[in-house]
């Protein structure tokens, strides 16, 4: 073993998560080094040649306004843009965009390598040293010891991973890149930390030459898209888009699978990993919903330059001939040759129940992790702690308030409360249903949300904060003058008539001959604070609520054990969790609204107590 | 820091003329000057006492003539704004009143919350805070008795029926709204306000009935019950001869159990007479069994009757027999006592013979733990606790002479101490299941009305109003309430990569 130079911060794994990670560290002029097992991979994406989609559109514009990397590398990188759920309510409105998978990665990559403090480096890290609780150093498989005072695990599906496609099976990664078998697993668990053994898997890619897309049905791209990046603007999206086709399965695949289910790894048993329940494997979909006739597939390109198409819809760790088959049973796939075989993968991540909600493992002072190994799914979600993790490894290095994301800013923050307060059993995947302040939580605000915080913390620039305010004084005022400017014609006050289903912004146009000349953005953000400013403000009054109970910690090393008229199970739930705050501990399942009642009495017994106890000392 | 405002009898109920009902909180004054007419509380000077009546809420009639006594804090109990309502006594009253302030946006309080506020507010001392911790803690596992109890009454099963018609609408709507492009169905706009309206008009239909029909009726729904000659009849005999009015008598509705409504030293029973099991038990005792555990899901209290004799006759080790056993796993969940009849029949070591009986009575059941989600949790009486809840006497001795009726007194004493001692807040107590599955209607039906209001507004939108609903007639937080979407959406349709 030798020792490399020192440095602050140590990323290990250049994925969605590794990339936010490592560029927040070091743009917080942290000396930050990221290793990856092959720099080939660094923001692969391994699955769907997607980013964005209902609530993980949210995700991608929140990590944005805080200042992360993942809007604006799809802008410049993306196949074909959506707005989805237009039909219903801003709430829900949620930004897909279809990406070319190899361009969106070695543009990041091109990012990383510009980016100042950062190292980049190709070598799997085998163990975390770790003196006296606080890390110290990583070593590499190679003998290379770096010390360091952060270190930030985003080892996707890596970590020991196993790929299944039937009956034959590989030790590797996704995609069939090296696994990480170097003893990281082993070194992690020996610190006491609970890990897990999850499983996800990928449909195949097939040759588009040999698809006759013209028994499908075209999905095209918004005529006008929209950029995810707040930076940039609508114009800057000059890239031709590409279509994505529709297809279903039939009787005969359905056939097809129930006749080969006994070589399926999932229900012969091979398979012990937890699997998603929102993204079944095709045998899973024939199996459990057997009265459906058909499934929908989506076939997307997975990039510019190849004319390989996934699958979407068609999951599977199927045999390779089983595959084949059930793909070729498709209308328009009769003659479809498979390019990559679709495969069940199994990996180790840890029990998100042992991280704080900054991201920093309980046990080890300076540990942080993110992303896949956190026990969530999906890029978007794997970037948004990648983020806070970065940051909040800079905060605790700089001795400064983490990162305040939380449930009533934030789906980042639902997605960090849900995983640490109540753990989780399969790959967590965002939705919009899993936030309580859904209305408030919009993709249209999420700068209006967040910038704030990416500036207090360093990532935003006084150069983008300051148009922020001027925007944010623009909406103000377009909403006074809304609410104060009559209607041409005598319809009464702009700000009324917003407020009826039927009207928009762009209807009342004509009624509104003063109407300033408004970046779009504006006008709509407006228009939707004044539209539905009843719901918005009971929600806020909600979070107001909730805050206060967020507001009031719980000390960490606090004995549940000694509580008097707590229940049993309440101690056990309190001592395993140990909640941040009283708002996290009253979310965790098992603790009821009496249990926190007793709490907040019994903090409160312990404040006076201690106020007493200085009194006396002081009179002393 | 609280925000709601809580209401609740602060006195005991059931004796004495006068009840005192105390609203505290930061809209104390603001929500009681709703159902107040009289002089404005809002306006007239603090700590001041002020004549006027309590309305109903809903009709706007008359309750009762009271004295208000509106107060700013922090120079409260609570140290928050509180007003005291002092009204006539009678049960009937208190719980009209308690409706109405429900119903003017109260919030039934919790057990030892007021007290719980005062010292947060910093208007206790600290060495308080203990007795205050142990009384929340008691609650606890009370509730988990009462909520097993409730799980069976009728007005539960309505409200979960409409519980589960709003997840259903939610989750069709939600899975419309994260998975936008798969083969799921669209819920139209039509489809969910006809849901609505349906769904709201039942929970009018349910609060209506629940004003004027049985479940407001007064008294503690208590059923007696046990084998055949064991000395029931003589014992509803020896209550029905001691009662000082027969309020009513119903004939049961749905099973021939006749109800009889009497006043027991002050407290109104409702004594569901199991009539059916006198009129059988000679033919087939299996059906008496079945009976007695009919009437024993709709009643608060089950009055046990075993025979004294027949506990001796079985040797040193007291066992009930196989059929008691089994109507004892049954008993066991809810409020009940124990009335060995036929004392006199005792023999031996009455005493040992007792704690022989609770001893083996609690072996035969075991608590059970609560798991993840598991309503059903129960901690098993131990042998103490079943000691307690005897009672010995002698019913035919009793019905024979007046002047002593032991037994009876001590049977209406531990009636007394099980259901108005103290607090009456506990909600395994009848005066307060009922209202707090009201409040909950209440709410419920206040989300359905803004939901309605929406008519032309965006789903996602309506579905906020529609999830409150849903979380009001559930004890289930918001994010809990999340959670039981998202499962759902999965269990149920076919989505994902």
């Amino acid at each position: 073993m030798y020792t490399e130079q020192a440095m602050d911060v140590a990323v290990i794994g250049g994925g969605h998560a590794g990339c936010e990670a490592a560029l927040a560290a070091a743009r917080l002029g942290m000396k930050t080094i990221l290793f990856a097992l092959s720099l080939d991979s660094i923001a692969m994406m391994p699955c769907n040649p997607s980013i964005g989609g209902t609530s993980k559109g949210h995700l991608v514009r929140e990590v944005d306004a805080l200042g992360g990397e993942m809007g604006r590398n799809i802008d410049k990188t993306y196949l074909q843009i959506r707005m989805l759920n237009t039909s219903k309510g801003p709430a829900v409105y949620s930004l897909r965009a279809q990406a070319d998978k190899f361009r969106y990665k070695e543009e990041m990559k091109s990012v990383l390598e510009k980016q100042e403090n950062l190292w980049i480096r190709q070598n799997e890290v085998v163990r975390i040293d770790v003196q006296e609780g606080r890390v110290a150093g990583v070593i590499t498989a190679t003998g290379a010891y770096y010390p360091c005072k952060a270190a930030i695990i985003c080892t996707g599906t890596y970590l020991n991973a196993r790929c299944i496609h039937g009956d034959y099976e590989t030790l590797t990664g996704p995609n069939g890149l090296q696994s990480a078998r170097g003893g990281l697993t082993e070194n992690i668990a020996s610190f006491g930390i609970s890990l897990r053994r999850f499983k996800t898997g990928t449909p195949a890619r097939v040759d588009g030459k040999t698809i006759d897309f013209s028994q499908m049905e075209i999905q095209e791209g918004d005529p006008v898209p929209v950029p995810f990046s707040f930076e940039d603007p609508a114009e800057s999206l000059q890239r031709p888009q590409v279509p994505c086709y529709l297809a279903y399965t039939n009787e005969k695949t359905h056939e097809i699978i129930r006749a080969n289910l006994h070589r399926s790894p999932l229900y012969g048993g091979v398979i012990h990993g937890v699997g998603p329940r929102y993204c079944p494997s095709i045998e899973d979909k024939v199996v459990r919903f057997a009265d459906k006739e058909r499934h929908q597939l989506f076939l997307e390109p997975e990039g510019e330059h190849t004319g390989e198409y996934y699958v979407q819809g068609m999951s599977s760790s199927l045999p390779e001939d089983v595959q084949r088959d059930m793909l070729r049973s498709i209308r328009g796939m009769e003659h479809v040759e498979i390019m990559r075989t679709g495969y069940a993968i199994e990996y180790d991540c840890v029990d998100p129940l042992e991280l704080k909600s900054t991201l920093e493992l309980k046990k080890i002072h300076g540990l942080f992790s993110a992303g896949q190994f956190n026990g969530s799914s999906g890029y978007e979600e794997a970037a948004a702690q990648g983020i806070v993790a970065g940051i909040n490894a800079v905060m605790l290095l700089r001795g400064q308030e983490p990162l305040k994301v939380d449930r009533t800013n934030s789906y980042i923050g639902v997605l960090i409360d849900d995983l640490v307060t109540k753990g989780t059993n399969e790959p967590y995947r965002m939705m919009t249903s899993r936030s309580e302040y859904r209305l408030l939580l919009r993709q249209d605000n999420a700068d209006l949300r967040l910038t704030e915080e990416g500036h207090r913390v360093g990532l935003i620039n006084e150069d983008r904060y300051g148009r922020f305010l001027e925007k944010k004084t623009l909406i103000q005022e377009e909403i006074s003058r809304l609410k104060t400017t009559r209607s041409l014609g005598g319809r009464g006050l702009l700000g009324d008539l917003l407020r009826h289903p039927e009207e928009s912004y762009a209807s009342l146009k004509e009624y509104d001959p003063t109407r300033p000349d408004l970046p779009l953005e504006v006008g709509e953000q407006a228009a939707i604070q004044i539209k539905y400013e009843g719901y918005i403000t009971s929600q806020m009054k909600q979070v107001e609520k909730a805050r206060k109970l967020e507001r009031k910690s719980i000390p960490r090393d606090l004995d549940y054990k000694e509580i008097r008229g707590l229940r049993l199970e309440a101690i056990q739930k309190l001592d395993a969790v140990r909640p941040e705050t009283v708002g996290q501990a009253q979310r965790i399942s098992g603790v009821s609204p009496a249990d926190i009642s007793v709490l907040l009495v019994y903090l409160e017994q312990k404040h006076l107590r201690e106020k007493k106890e200085r009194e006396e000392a002081n009179q002393r | 820091m609280e925000e709601s405002t809580i209401c609740a009898l602060s006195t005991p109920a059931g004796t004495g003329g006068i009840a005192v009902i105390r609203v505290s909180g930061p809209d104390a004054r603001k929500l009681t000057d709703k159902i107040f007419k009289g002089s404005s509380l809002q306006k007239v000077p603090s700590h001041r006492a002020v004549h006027g009546y309590i309305l109903d809420a809903a009709t706007g009639e008359v309750i009762d003539e009271v004295m208000a006594l509106p107060m700013k804090g922090p120079r409260t109990f609570t140290g928050e704004d509180t007003v005291e309502i002092s009204c006539h006594g009678g049960m009937y009253i208190c719980r009209r009143i308690l409706e109405s302030l429900l119903k003017a946006g109260c919030c039934l309080a919790e057990k030892g919350e007021f007290t719980k506020r005062a010292f947060l507010n910093g208007k206790m001392d600290l060495n308080e805070a203990e007795a205050i911790m142990d009384m929340i803690g008691a609650r606890t596992s009370c509730s988990l008795r009462a909520a097993l109890g409730q799980l069976e009454g009728a007005l539960s099963g309505k409200i979960s029926h409409i519980r589960h018609t709003l997840l259903d609408l939610l989750v069709q709507m939600e899975v419309n709204i994260d998975y936008p492009e798969y083969d799921v169905p669209e819920i139209t706009d039509q489809q969910v306000f006809e849901t609505l309206r349906q769904v709201k008009a039942e929970t009018d239909g349910l609060l209506k009935s629940a004003d004027s029909g049985q479940m407001l009726r007064l008294g503690i729904a208590a059923a007696l019950v046990g084998s055949p000659n064991v000395g029931k009849s003589t014992i509803l005999n020896l209550m029905l001869g001691r009662q000082r009015a027969i309020v009513t008598e119903i004939p049961g509705t749905t099973r021939d159990v006749l109800e009889e409504m009497l006043d027991l030293d002050g407290i109104p029973v409702r004594l569901m007479d199991t009539a059916g099991i006198r009129s059988t038990e000679d033919v087939v005792e299996k059906i008496g069994v079945e009976r007695s555990l009919a009437s024993m899901e709709a009643c608060d209290l089950v009055l046990w009757v075993l025979d004294a004799s027949l506990l001796k006759s079985k040797g040193s080790a007291v066992f009930p027999d196989e059929e008691e056993q089994a109507l004892w796993k049954k008993i066991c969940l809810r409020p009940h006592l124990l009335l060995i009849n036929k004392k006199d029949l005792l023999q031996g070591e009455g005493k040992d013979l007792l704690s022989s009986l609770a001893a083996s009575l609690s072996s035969l059941v075991s608590s059970r733990s609560l798991e993840d989600g598991d309503e059903t949790a129960f901690a098993a009486p131990d042998p103490d606790e079943i000691l307690n809840s005897m009672v010995l006497l002698s019913a035919k001795e009793e019905e024979r002479d007046p002047q002593h009726q032991e037994g009876l007194q001590e049977i209406s004493g531990k009636i007394r101490e099980m259901f108005f001692s103290g607090d009456m807040l506990d909600p395994g107590k009848p005066l307060v299941t009922n209202a707090r599955q009201k409040e909950a209607l209440i709410r419920a039906g206040e989300a359905l009305d803004r939901a309605l209001q929406g008519e032309g507004m965006p789903q996602d939108l309506l579905s906020i109003d529609i999830r409150d609903a849903f979380e009001a007639l559930g004890e289930v937080n918001g994010t809990s309430a999340g959670e039981e979407i998202v499962t759902e959406i999965f269990s149920r349709f076919c989505l994902g990569k």
